[in-house]
């Protein structure tokens, strides 16, 4: 083989992987890339887009955590809270990589609607602070909720209701006076801690004019002294408290051991089977001891 | 008249005792050289299980996953043998058949021979035999290993019982017969044991209800002797034994196993003895259509354990299945050696009159015997290498399992044992019940024959 032909097939060689490589790519047209965000940058949109996130997203791309850039290689999903990848893809961009997909990432389009996707890319967007949303008619007129809260949160405080058998995560907070304040409208997260990972019952929730969140425990299972641990933290994480919470109710924890069971000791046989074995042992013998005792008569009924 | 039949009846009774008393007091050359023989492989293997008491049960050929191999093997081997007792016993006691007195106390001195030997084997199997005593202290009555010693002492017992009872007006006979022909000291042992027979209509009363009685107990009992035996392996989650009719495949098996040993029994006894007049032709007949009975239903109980599975081919069934069918799998060529010799051909060939004669009727027999000890190491050794989970990270010896020499000898010691108690048993009492032959032949036997 001479030079010649071992450069040509290299060339050709790397134009093959590269074409390969541009096949694996987004294929997004200019035309994709300009769309506007498709609907209201509220934060309603942003919740709901939460949730369906939450759903269907989170299980591959985990916490949408802000940072400068994205720390997770492939196939690990990407963090979605990179702010030079949120700088770099324009809405229009991202709504269509989630409706098409790529390599490990499925393509949405099919399972969730143009209006659910678009409330994605408003949630995705609202861990981006330098973001400007479109302006359209329908964000105009859109006030925030709640009044942002304009004081300082100081720590966050988890209780338990015996009556409500709920729980009540509150805020605790000052105004800008420094006097007091209830905390509307900030977004908590409560989590219950477990051996194979956090449950959350809830994420994302806000705040309500009381500077509260009210949940109610249902059947939750605390352990067998009636402790639940549990995480109540700000969903920007910039707050956290962890703390053990005794609940009404103890866990009632039937040990398998203890009971009549076939695998029990010998104590703690089943009844049935106890008796069975008993019944079946115990009347044999007694029709053998019977017999023996022919034999007797039998002995008695020789002649002297 | 009743002078007449006095004297018929005795000159009757002179044969019968004649015949069936006098090999009791003969010590042939032959019976000594064979009990000798007996007794050196018994002696071997005490000598071979005294290594394996010390050096424990590495001098086996088991490991870590099978761990039951031939000892255990044996076990159920002889379990099934004594289950005999009962097949016999049901057909004279259920379906009322004359025709089995002569073979009757043959059957159930195998059964009492075998059930006691059982239990020696699974001593043999035991690591640790000085903690035996640890199942009565700490057994658990959930355990199926707790039923089955259970039960097998139960057999026993109900067997000695069936052979005892019956041979009480054989022993008055001894008593009133053989005072001058007999030592002194075996005089009085069946001076003893015959309880002061004398043949009264009272005493023959209770015998016979005592009789009836434990004729039909030892059905259930046996039934649940050996479906006990079974649950040992079909209790637990494994292929092979994780089988819904494992009971009824092995209390059949049983029979066929207990009919092949009947029909070697009867044959060498009845040469050594010269019983031809009591244990004739006709009984080797009736005695291979009755192996042919129960091996036809054996034989469809086997085709239920394995082609329902081998059908399926459920992943680990499919495993065992192989090493079953294939001439290539580890088990293959003993499998079918077994089911042709054990099983297939003896059913075959019993179906046709010529081979019911006595001589092939002890060959078949034999390979039904040999033939069902093996079909016991197939049923508890292969399952024992295909566990669910995989085998790994082990020496090569765990994947497989070939008993060692020594486990060989104690093995062949234990069977020489049940042998031996057999040999002992046809000498020292009368192998067939000679008052119910009389009864037979119409001597009256309400008075002290
Ligand atoms: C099965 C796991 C999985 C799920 C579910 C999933 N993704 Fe992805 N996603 C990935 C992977 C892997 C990548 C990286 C693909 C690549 O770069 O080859 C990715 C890439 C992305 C990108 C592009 C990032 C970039 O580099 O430009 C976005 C945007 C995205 N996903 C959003 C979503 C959204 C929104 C959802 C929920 C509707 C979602 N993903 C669900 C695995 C997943």
């Amino acid at each position: 083989m001479n030079k010649l032909s071992k450069i040509l097939s290299f060339v050709s060689i790397s134009l093959l992987i590269l074409t390969n490589v541009q096949a694996q790519d987004w294929n997004i047209t200019a035309e994709q890339k300009d769309m506007k965000l498709g609907v209201a940058y509220t934060e309603d949109i942003q919740d709901a887009g939460n949730t369906i996130f939450k759903k269907s997203c989170k299980m591959c791309h985990g916490d949408v955590n802000i940072a400068t850039t994205n720390d997770r290689e492939l196939p690990l999903a990407p963090n979605l809270g990179a702010t030079d990848w949120q700088g770099a893809n324009t809405d229009g961009e991202i709504f269509t990589k989630i409706s098409n997909g790529k390599g490990g990432m499925p393509p949405f389009s099919g399972s969730l609607s143009d209006d659910d996707r678009w409330k994605i890319v408003a949630f995705i967007r609202s861990s981006y602070s330098d973001y400007t949303p479109p302006v359209t008619d329908a964000t105009a007129d859109t006030k925030p909720k709640t009044p942002k809260f304009e004081g300082e949160i100081k720590d966050i405080e988890a209780t338990y209701d015996d009556e409500l058998n709920s729980f009540i995560v509150r805020i605790i907070a000052v105004d800008a006076d420094g006097h007091p304040a209830k905390a509307q409208g900030i977004k908590l997260d409560f989590f219950v801690k477990r051996y194979f990972g956090d449950m959350a019952l809830f994420e994302g929730e806000r705040s309500n004019e009381d500077g509260e969140v009210i949940i109610e425990a249902g059947k939750l299972k605390a352990d067998k002294d009636g402790n639940i641990s549990i995480i109540a933290r700000t969903s920007d994480k910039a707050i956290t408290s962890e703390k053990t919470i005794t609940i009404g109710y103890a866990k009632v924890w039937d040990n398998p051991i203890l009971g009549r069971n076939i695998w029990g000791t010998s104590g703690r046989t089943p009844l049935w089977m106890l008796i069975s074995y008993l019944v079946f042992t115990f009347g044999t013998l007694l029709v053998l001891g019977w017999a023996a005792f022919q034999l007797l008569r039998i002995h008695n009924l020789r002649e002297r | 008249m009743s002078e007449n039949k006095k004297q018929s009846d005795e000159a009757i009774m002179l044969k019968i005792r004649e015949d069936l008393l006098t090999p009791m007091t003969k010590f042939p050359l032959s019976y000594k050289i064979w009990i000798g023989s007996l007794l050196t492989i018994i002696a071997v293997a005490i000598w071979g299980y005294t290594i394996q008491l010390q050096n424990g049960l590495g001098e086996t050929g088991m490991r870590d996953y099978v761990s039951w191999g031939v000892y255990i093997a044996s076990f159920v081997f002889f379990v099934a043998t004594a289950l005999v007792g009962m097949l016999i016993s049901a057909v004279v006691g259920l379906v009322g058949q004359k025709w089995i007195t002569p073979i009757s106390r043959i059957a159930e001195m195998i059964a009492l021979a075998f059930a006691m030997v059982a239990g020696i084997a699974i001593v043999a199997d035991m690591g640790r035999p000085d903690r035996i005593l640890n199942l009565l202290f700490h057994g658990r009555f959930q355990s199926p290993i707790i039923w089955d010693v259970t039960v097998v002492n139960l057999y026993i017992f109900i067997s000695i019982l069936l052979l005892f009872l019956p041979l009480l007006p054989d022993l008055g006979i001894i008593r009133n017969h053989m005072k001058k022909d007999l030592p002194k000291w075996q005089w009085n042992m069946y001076n003893i044991l015959s309880l002061g027979w004398v043949g009264t209509p009272g005493q023959y009363k209770i015998l016979h209800s005592t009789l009836r009685v434990l004729l039909i107990l030892i059905v259930p009992v046996a039934m649940a002797l050996h479906t006990v035996t079974s649950w040992l392996s079909a209790l637990t989650l494994r292929a092979g034994w994780d089988s819904t009719i494992f009971g009824p495949y092995y209390v059949t098996g049983a029979f066929v196993a207990g009919a092949g040993a009947v029909l070697v029994a009867m044959y060498f006894i009845r040469k050594a003895y010269r019983l031809e007049d009591y244990i004739t032709d006709f009984h080797f007949d009736k005695m291979g259509k009755l192996m042919v009975l129960v091996g036809l239903v054996y034989l469809y109980f086997n085709i239920n354990e394995f082609l329902v599975p081998g059908y399926k081919m459920k992943a680990a069934d499919a495993d065992h299945i192989f090493t079953l069918f294939s001439l290539n799998g580890e088990y293959g060529v003993m499998f079918w050696l077994t089911q042709t010799f054990g099983l297939l051909l003896p059913i075959t060939l019993g179906l046709f009159k010529p081979f019911r004669k006595p001589f092939p009727m002890m060959l078949i027999g034999l390979a039904i015997v040999i033939g069902a000890w093996f079909k016991r190491v197939i049923i508890i050794v292969p399952t024992m290498i295909h566990a669910y989970l995989p085998i790994q990270n082990v020496p090569e010896s765990f994947h497989h399992y070939t008993p060692t020499g020594l486990e060989i000898t104690v093995t062949l010691g234990i069977v020489a044992m049940a042998v031996l108690i057999i040999s002992i048993l046809v000498k020292l009492f009368p192998v067939i019940s000679l008052w119910e032959i009389a009864e037979e032949k119409g001597v009256d036997i309400h008075k002290d024959l």
